[in-house]
Parts: C-alpha cells; structure tokens; sequence
C-alpha cells in the first residue's frame, strides 16, 4: 500500500431515488466520500438518514440513480452485474445488522471460512483471523451455540476471510450488549489493522470511537 | 490444494428443504398441479375416444360391429348344367370358410348363420282362425333355442311359433301346421297354396316384441320390430332348423335370405386393441371383394359389412375434436400450477432470504442461487410430479369418460409428467430467480406499475373474433361430430384470468389508498390493518379465488345450458322421452298413469295443397306427457291443447306453416273438413321436414281410421318405461327415444370437454387451498408476534379469532363476488354459442348453476372457519418468550 494506490472504496456524486407508485422517494443526495486501507471510515446519522443506502450502494448490492462508485479504482457503476459480483465476491466483504442474517445455520465457524475463501479463490487461510478476533475455541461450532457477539466476530471474520479490500458493516452492534459491542469494535479496528478498509455505519459511541473517520448524513447528505 | 465437489450450501441442498415443512408443502402442492393437468391430457383424450368406441359399440348391434356377410343364398342352381353348390351345402361351405378366415382375428365370435325366408303358417287340417293373418317370417338361427322365453314344449322337432301368433291362429304344441309359398303378390310364385312342408309346432315362445330387446336378436330387430322410418307391415317369426327352413322354401324362389355373422367382443377394448381387430376385419373385406379368394368364392355376391372401423374413426374424431378445448384447458390448469410453482420459488427465497443475502453479498450470481433453488426444490417437484400423475390417472379413472386408455396415452402421460417436473423446476428457478435479482444488485424498475394483465383481456378480444365459432369438429368418413367451438373455452379462460389480474391491481391500489380512519372496532380495525399492511398478498388471495369460482361457474353454466338445449331439442324431435308404435293392444301399467297419452300419427295430410304430418292426440293426456319447455316461443303446450279442447268448431295446431289462414280446409284420407288454425313456431314431435297439424285424436281416427298409427307416448325413464310395458303384453313395434338422439356420439365431444373443464375448476379450487395456506404460513411469524403484544392489550383470543375471520373470509368472500361477476360476464359474452344446432328450435336454454353456486358460497366460508381456526389455534401455542426473540 502505498499513497499513490487508490482508496479501496471512493464514491462521487452519489444521488438515489426509490420509485415509488406516484413520485420517487429521494434517499441520497450528491454523495461523496473515500475509505482507505488501514483505516475505519464510520457513516453516522439518525435514522432514515441514507447510511444503509449508502452502505448498499458501496458494496455494490445496489446501483444507484446517479454517481460513481470506485472500487481499488474500478468503476463499479459501470460495470456489469456479472462484473460488480465479481466484484463484490473478491474485493468486498458486508456484515449485516442481524448476527444470525450474517451466517449459515447449517456451517460450523471452520466451514464459514472455508466456503469465504473457497467463493474468492483463495487459500484455506482464516486460523489467524479466528485468532486475530478472539474466536480460535469456537472453530467447530454453529451459529446456535455462540453468542450475539461472537456471531457478529465470526460474521467479519466470515467477510474478511480471503482478503477483500473493503469491508462494510451495517449497525453491526446494534443489537449486541455494551460489551459485545465493543468486542466487535476492537475487531472491526483490527481487521482495518491487517489492511482492509472498514466502513461501519452506525449509532453506537464505541464504534466512533476506533473509528479514524467519522461522515455524518443528514437527509441524505454528507453534513 | 483446493476442494473439489460443490461448496457446502449446494452440495447440502437437497436435504435442507426438508427443515422447511412449509416450502416442502408448497413446492408438492405446485409440481402437483402442474403434473396433473398435464398428465391429464393424453389419458383423458384416450379415455373420451375409448368410452366413444364404447358407447358406440354398446349401443350398436354386436354382429353389425363385427363381419356381417348378408345376401341371398341359392337354393337352386341357376344353371342345372353347370354344378355349383346351393342350399345346405353351400351355406356348410360359408360357415366353413368364414371360420378359417377369421382364425387369428382376435375378441371375433365363431360365426353364426341365418336363414330367412317368408311363408303362409297354417293349421294342416281344419281352417285357420284368421286366414288374412298367416304370413310369417320363416327364421333359422344357429342356437335360437338359447335365446327364446319358451312358454309350452321345446323338445323335438318342429317349428317353434310366438305366442301371439299361435294365440290369433288357435295352434298350440303338438299340432300339425303346413306351410305355403309366403311369396309377396305379384312375384312368380304368388299364389301357389300347395303346401311346401308339414310339420309339428315345437314349441311357443314369447314373442320378441314384448320382450326387451337382446343382443342375440339384434341383427334381426327390424324383421320382427319393423323399422321405424318405414310403414312396412311385420309379420310375426317362426323360428325352426335351416334343414326345416330349406324344406319349408319353394324351389322355384331365388333362394333365401342368409346372413353369416360374427360378433366381437369389445368388452374393455380401447381404440388400440381395437386396430388388431380392425385390421382383420379388413382383410376380410378385401378377401370378401376377391372371386379369386375362397372367402369370395364362397359368399359370391353378399354384402359383407362391419361397423367398427366407422365406430373407431368416429371415436378419433372426438379426440380430433376434444384436442382444441382439452388441450387449452389442461395448459391453463398447468399454467395454475406453474403459478403456483412460481409463488412457491418466492416462498423458498423468503424462507432463505437470510442465506441467499450472504451468498448475493459475497457474490454469488443469481444462477447459482437458482441452482441452490433447483437442488432444493428437485427432489419434491420430483416426488410431487409423480403424485400429480398418480393423481391424473386416478381422476381419469375415476370421473372420466372412460378408465380404460391406450398404451400410447399412459406413455404420453408419462412423458408429459416428465416435462412438467421440467417445467416446474424452471418455474421455480425463474421465480427465485427474480426475486433473487429483485433483492439483490438491481436497479429500481417501474416495470411492475405496468398494467400488463392487459394482455391476457386484449388477447381474449383477439380470440374471441380470430377463433371460430363452428361446432362441427370434424367430417370424415365417420361423418360429422359436434364440438364445443374453441372460443367458448379459450375466451372466458382469459377473460377470466385477466379480469383477476385487474381485479387484484384494482384491490390493491384501493387497500394503500383506502383510509381506515373510521373503522373504530377493535377487531375490524386489527383485520383491516393486516389486510393493508399486505395489500399484495391480499389482491393475491382474491384473484386466486375468483379464478376457480368463475372457472366452475361458468363451465356448469355452460354444461347446463347445453345440455338443457340439446335435451329440448331432442325431445322436441321425438316427441317425449319415448314414443312407441303399436301393432296391437297396449295395456298401460298403474306405474305409468298419468305420463302416457295415445297419439295416431297420419303423414299424409293436406292443408291446402301442402303436405302436412298429422298427429290425432289426447288433449287432456298429451299436454302432461308431451316435451315442453316454458322458454319455448309463443303459447305453452297447456294453452294449446285448451284451443283443441274447446267446444265449437273443430281445431288444429300447426308448426311449420306460418302463412295459413285462421281457417283452412284439411284433407285426410281423402276426406276434408275444415279447422280453425293457430300457427305456432314449434311442436314436439315435429321430426320430419313436413310442416306438422296437431288435431283432437277422435276427428282424426274419424277421418283416418285404421290407416292412422297408433302410438303411444311415454314421459320419464325410457328403460323402465319400456320394461313396465312389456310386462303387461303391450305389443310394441317401432321405439324412438329422446336419448338416442345424442347416443351415436356426435356429441360426445361436447359432453366430454365440460367433464374436463369441471375437473380443471376443482383443480383450481386445490390452487385456492394451496394459496390460502401458503397466505397464512407466509403471515405466521408476524401474527404470532403481533398476537402476544395484542393479548397484553387485552385482545383476547375470541376477538383475535374474529378478527383473523374478518381478514381471511372478508378476502375470500370478495374473491367468491368478483368470481360470480367474472362467469357472469364470460356467458353474456359466450352464450348465443350455447345452441350446437342453431337450425333446430329452441335455441339458446340458459341454466343458471344455483345448487353450484351456494355450495361454492358454504365451501368458501368453511375454508375461511378452518383456516382461521387452524391459524388461532397456531399462534395460541406461542410463548412470548420464544416470540420475542424469534428470529427464524
């Protein structure tokens, strides 16, 4: 990495609607921000503001009315389906709000892993991610027997597994305790450590606080 | 190195959908309906032709479906310098070589041969009682004996004489008879009263004619019933032994009537196993054509005949003609089916809505999630598939034309159910699919405010003007068979579902719209919430229901009213459900008072100079007994016989006459008189191109005496009917029944495509069913949290009940109205079609499906107490604990 290498994830003029049956729903206006490696860009407002739209748009789940999105300098709004899933499958990982949305009931920890980097193409690594998020006696379990906070860990772990350039989580500590919510920081900073570039949307003071940037939308724009 | 074999969320697949009971249930439900339909299609079309073939058969002359060798055989040589065989020996010489030829014909009889010649019957010694009255039809026929109710001897030889014959003449057993020319007058032996043989009488058996008609007789029905298009007189049967026969012909006659026959077996035969026999009648037919081969040497110039390769064209006929409304109906009940294979491929993706966001996320294209689907789904469209044909052969069997189908049909079935798994599957994957893109890496579309359920109404508008409106389905050389003109099938299929699809757009936009601010009742107001809180689903559930209502409803419309005008205008034919000639006395039985009435029938009157059919009735009985149908034009048949029964001057009733005076001067047997006439636009009985008089019967015994016919005209069921009468000796000549009308199987087709229409309503009332759970399954987890928070807010379970009632029969009921509405509008659409013969009155009989409709009504709100009882007693079990953090 070096600072002439492009952020891992940058968006311009981000601008999107929601169509709706007589006039559209406008939720993102004129958008524009970076996420580097190394770094935690965290995306806070109240709710309804546009962070999850924007989270969605930048990891390429959603195309938006208008902007660009770039990803390691590849405009993924110009791309096909077929290349933004390519897209998504090696250089993005999403951690959704919901610890059990983020996982497959029926894979242990181990086999979470293993299917992340088999989908990327990549070698069977993950042991020193488990390590690295606290989870390495949790390898041979299912998503029933961990808690809200593990669940969520294994999720980044699940979604850094076969090292994308970028991560992105939405609310993930929205539903854990206070102490859960702050091991999952510690990891979120951690993964940013080990050279992802980790956008976090979110409430939750103890996110803001290991994050090195901090956007806030107001109605769809960055204030 | 890296992992071969598929990742673990595919190569787990095919066990992971069994954890879902419910996407299980509606993935059966749909491969189900899908498979049946289409499974149906073959069976049923091979189960129509059969049931064609058997019902032709069945009401056919057994020797008349098999070889019927008929003609004159010599009883002298022609040449007596030129040796040839005759008599005995040359009909020896027939059975023979019938027999070898017809070796290896399968379901053929052994041939049975006929002798029939005609004689003056008479007492040997003394004068016969009625001298006039002698003339008989002279039969010998390989195992008579068999086949007679013998009143007195049977043993030894002799003649055996029917009972009203030996009665008329006084002859009882024992006594001698002798027998004379029987030659007609005029021919070259008339005259001639030396006896030709003397013999003893054998025996007495009940005369055929008041006896039910048997197959072994059959052939003969005509010589000893009469025809019924003919005034031929019938004389009574004499039944003796050929060699009697030949000893009884005057040798100076061209010979007598023979008939070698050979009945087949059609018991259980489809029109496949019919082809061998088929095949082998035709050979002998060729055979029989050729003087070189022994079989036309031996048969020389007879006739030789069989019915059933016109009886199996006729039935390929029906199918040709079933195929252009079974086939439409049996591709829109698939069509239902993928529907629901569609909402099933939605359902799947709610239900791993979870997984597949973490799979699209980590991205995994579309395809691959719709190959998950499909190694899902696969095993129980498979399983659901095979239920669906299972299903299809049972419903064939059990309420189709026929159970008997072809080999071919079973194979089609097979091969059809096969192709609906594939289509189904595809169903599945396209539906997942787009829903998958729908969630994931789309762009927002307004493709879905498109009002595109268009499409289906424009497309009725075009068939309704493109398809034809014929009914005669097919002309070949088993002349012509009626069939429903596709348009009354294809255009109310469309009309049908596009006007749901509307209708479900409509309810939709109205419930976002609608403002439920006065709905103030606690559960009227819980039930209305949920229905906006889903307004999709509850247009889904309406549509879905109006669809089988309209479907039934509208088929039994048309189901009825066919057969109500077919029924009118056959018994405007015949007259009433059966009419009888008469050659004697008729005793009515107590069983039939008061649906009888004696009618004599002239066919050559005069009104003015225009020939005119006469029929003498009864007014007080023939208004009772006679066919009438209310809907029919002008006065009714009561208001009729009250003109003729009226005193004064006598009158007359005419059809077909329309520009006759009021009065008119009438011939009949020469005579004339004059009547005062009312004209009408139709009478029964009417069946001749002629128009028809009605006239008291006593003016028309008067001026006809005995060469009017005496009928009798019987109202209810034609077998018992008859049976009642031959029990009391009635002596019955000609039958003509109502129900023959449509009994060669003209229209078959017809009656078979609504069997087939209705069976596709219930079909889609198994959608009804299946949509409605998959309503409640798919609601289950939001009601069951809603249900806890509602018990704390003092909604008790009565009052939650209700209110699931409300919500649930509130958008059936609506469904079962636009429903109604929608088989509404396809009749006043379709109706001037329902009359298959324009050319014969009435016309048009609707009949309106009341008894259908309020037991779709009591059905509709059964499923709605039942759902709703199954769906309180579901969400009672939830403990809120559980509820709370129920996150699955």
């Amino acid at each position: 990495m070096t600072p002439n290498d492009p952020p891992a994830l940058r968006c311009a003029g981000l601008t999107h609607h929601y169509p709706a049956s007589d006039h559209d729903v406008p939720a993102l206006h004129d958008v524009a921000l970076s996420a580097a490696r190394g770094r935690v860009t965290a995306l806070v407002g109240p709710s309804g503001s546009g962070k999850s739209t924007l989270l969605r748009i930048l990891a390429c789940l959603d195309r938006p009315t208008h902007g660009t999105v770039e990803v390691d300098g590849v405009d993924a709004t110009a791309l096909s389906a077929r290349r933004r899933r390519e897209l998504r499958r090696h250089q993005l990982g999403y951690v959704f709000q919901n610890p059990i949305d983020n996982l497959l009931g029926y894979l242990t920890v181990e086999e979470h892993l293993g299917l992340a980097t088999r989908l990327r193409g990549t070698g069977p690594a993950g042991g020193e991610l488990l390590d690295a998020l606290g989870l390495s006696g949790r390898r041979t379990h299912y998503p029933r027997q961990l808690s809200g906070g593990e669940q969520q860990r294994v999720a980044l772990a699940f979604a850094a597994a076969g090292d994308p350039a970028a991560l992105l989580a939405d609310e993930p500590t929205a539903q854990l305790d206070r102490a859960s919510a702050h091991l999952v920081g510690e990891a979120l900073h951690r993964l940013a450590t080990l050279g992802h570039a980790v956008v976090v949307a979110t409430h939750d003071p103890e996110l803001t606080a290991v994050a090195d940037d901090v956007h806030e939308l107001v109605d769809g724009r960055i204030a | 190195m890296p992992k071969r074999g598929l990742p673990a969320p595919w190569a787990r697949a095919p066990m992971m959908i069994w954890r879902q009971p419910a996407v299980v249930l509606a993935v059966l439900a749909a491969a189900v309906l899908v498979a049946l339909p289409a499974a149906a299609i073959s069976l049923f079309l091979s189960s129509a032709g059969t049931e064609t073939l058997q019902k032709q058969a069945n009401a056919a002359c057994e020797w008349a479906v098999g070889a019927q060798w008929q003609g004159q055989l010599p009883v002298a040589p022609r040449n007596p310098q030129v040796p040839e065989k005759v008599g005995k020996p040359l009909l020896d010489a027939r059975l023979t070589t019938a027999r070898q030829a017809e070796a290896g014909i399968p379901d053929l009889s052994p041939p049975v041969a006929t002798l029939i010649t005609r004689a003056n019957v008479a007492i040997a010694t003394g004068t016969p009682v009625h001298p006039e009255q002698r003339l008989m039809n002279l039969v010998a026929r390989d195992g008579y004996a068999g086949h007679v109710q013998v009143l007195s001897g049977g043993t030894g030889p002799g003649i055996w004489l029917p009972d009203q014959f030996a009665d008329t003449q006084q002859l009882k057993v024992g006594d001698q008879v002798s027998l004379t020319s029987g030659s007609l007058p005029g021919s070259a032996t008339a005259g001639n009263t030396t006896p030709l043989a003397t013999m003893r009488v054998a025996a007495v058996y009940r005369d055929l004619r008041s006896l039910p008609d048997g197959q072994y007789w059959c052939s003969l029905k005509n010589l000893y019933r009469g025809s019924p298009l003919s005034n031929a007189a019938v004389y009574p049967m004499a039944l003796l032994s050929s060699d009697d026969l030949f000893q009884a012909t005057d040798p100076d006659d061209s010979g007598v009537g023979s008939s070698v026959e050979s009945s087949v077996d059609t018991t259980g035969m489809t029109t496949a196993s019919a082809a061998p026999v088929i095949d082998g009648l035709d050979r002998l037919r060729a055979r029989s054509a050729d003087p070189e081969d022994p079989l036309g040497a031996a048969f020389g110039h007879a006739e030789y005949t069989s019915s059933l390769r016109g009886m199996s064209d006729r039935a390929d006929q029906v199918t040709s003609a079933l195929v252009t409304t079974v086939v439409p109906m049996g591709a829109v009940g698939a069509l239902a089916g993928l529907v629901i294979a569609a909402a099933a491929g939605s359902f799947w993706v709610d239900r791993r809505r979870a997984e597949l966001a973490v799979l699209s996320a980590r991205g995994v294209g579309p395809w691959a999630l719709v190959g998950k689907a499909v190694l899902e789904t696969g095993a129980v469209v498979a399983l659901g598939a095979v239920a669906g044909w299972f299903a299809a052969r049972y419903l064939v069997a059990a309420v189709g034309p026929s159970p008997l189908v072809t080999p071919g049909a079973l194979t089609g079935s097979v091969l059809a159910g096969g192709a609906a798994l594939l289509v189904t599957l595809g169903a599945i994957a396209v539906a997942s699919g787009r829903r998958i893109t729908a969630h994931f890496d789309t762009r927002a579309t307004r493709a879905r405010l498109w009002p595109w359920e268009l499409i289906p109404l424009v497309a009725a508008v075009v068939c309704y003007f493109v398809l034809g409106d014929g009914t005669v389905a097919g002309v070949g050389t088993a002349g012509s068979v009626a069939g429903i003109p596709p348009r009354l099938v294809v255009v109310p299929l469309l009309l049908v579902i596009g006007l749901a699809l509307f209708a479900a757009r409509i309810v939709r936009w109205s419930v976002v719209r609608a403002n439920p601010v006065k709905v103030t009742r606690p559960v009227s107001f819980l039930s209305w919430q949920r229905i906006a809180s889903g307004p999709a689903a509850a247009a889904v559930l309406i549509g879905a229901t109006a669809i089988p209502v309209a479907l039934s409803v509208y088929a039994t419309t048309v189901t009825g009213s066919v057969d109500r005008t077919l029924h009118a205008e056959s018994q405007l034919i015949v007259g009433s459900d059966l009419v009888l000639g008469l050659t004697g006395p008729a005793h009515v039985p107590p069983g039939l008072a008061g649906r009888t009435s004696f009618v004599d029938r002239y066919d050559s009157g005069y009104v003015g100079s225009t020939t005119v059919n006469v029929l003498g009735v009864d007014p007080e009985t023939f208004a009772t007994t006679a066919f009438w149908d209310d809907a029919l034009p002008g006065p009714t048949l009561a208001e009729l016989m009250a003109e003729l029964a009226a005193p004064g001057a006598p009158a007359g009733i005419l059809a077909g006459l329309p520009a006759t005076p009021a009065t008119a001067e009438v011939r009949i047997n020469g005579q004339a008189t004059k009547l005062s006439i009312t004209t009408v636009a139709q009478l029964p009985g009417k069946n001749s191109g002629f128009p028809q008089l009605l006239v008291r019967k006593d003016l028309l015994d008067r001026l006809a005496g005995e060469n009017a016919h005496p009928q009798l005209w019987v109202r209810g069921d034609p077998a018992q009917s008859l049976a009642a009468l031959s029990s009391t000796g009635t002596q019955i000549g000609t039958v003509s029944q109502a129900q023959d009308v449509t009994a060669n199987g003209v229209y078959a087709a017809i009656s078979y495509t609504f069997v087939f229409l209705t069976a596709v309503s219930v079909l889609a009332g198994a959608i009804v069913v299946v949509g409605l759970l998959l309503y409640l399954n798919a609601r289950a987890r939001a009601r069951r949290s809603a249900y806890v928070l509602l018990r704390r807010m003092g909604i008790g379970p009565p009052a939650h009940w209700r209110a699931l009632l409300y919500e649930v029969g509130g958008l059936l009921i609506a469904g079962f109205a636009f429903g109604l509405v929608f088989a509404a509008a396809a009749v006043a659409v379709t109706s001037p079609g329902y009359d298959l013969d324009p050319g014969i009155a009435p016309g048009t009989l609707l009949s309106a499906p009341w008894s259908l409709v309020l037991r779709l009504a009591a059905a509709t709100l059964l499923a709605a107490v039942l759902a709703t009882l199954a769906a309180q007693r579901a969400v009672s079990r939830a403990r809120p604990a559980e509820v709370l953090r129920d996150t699955e």
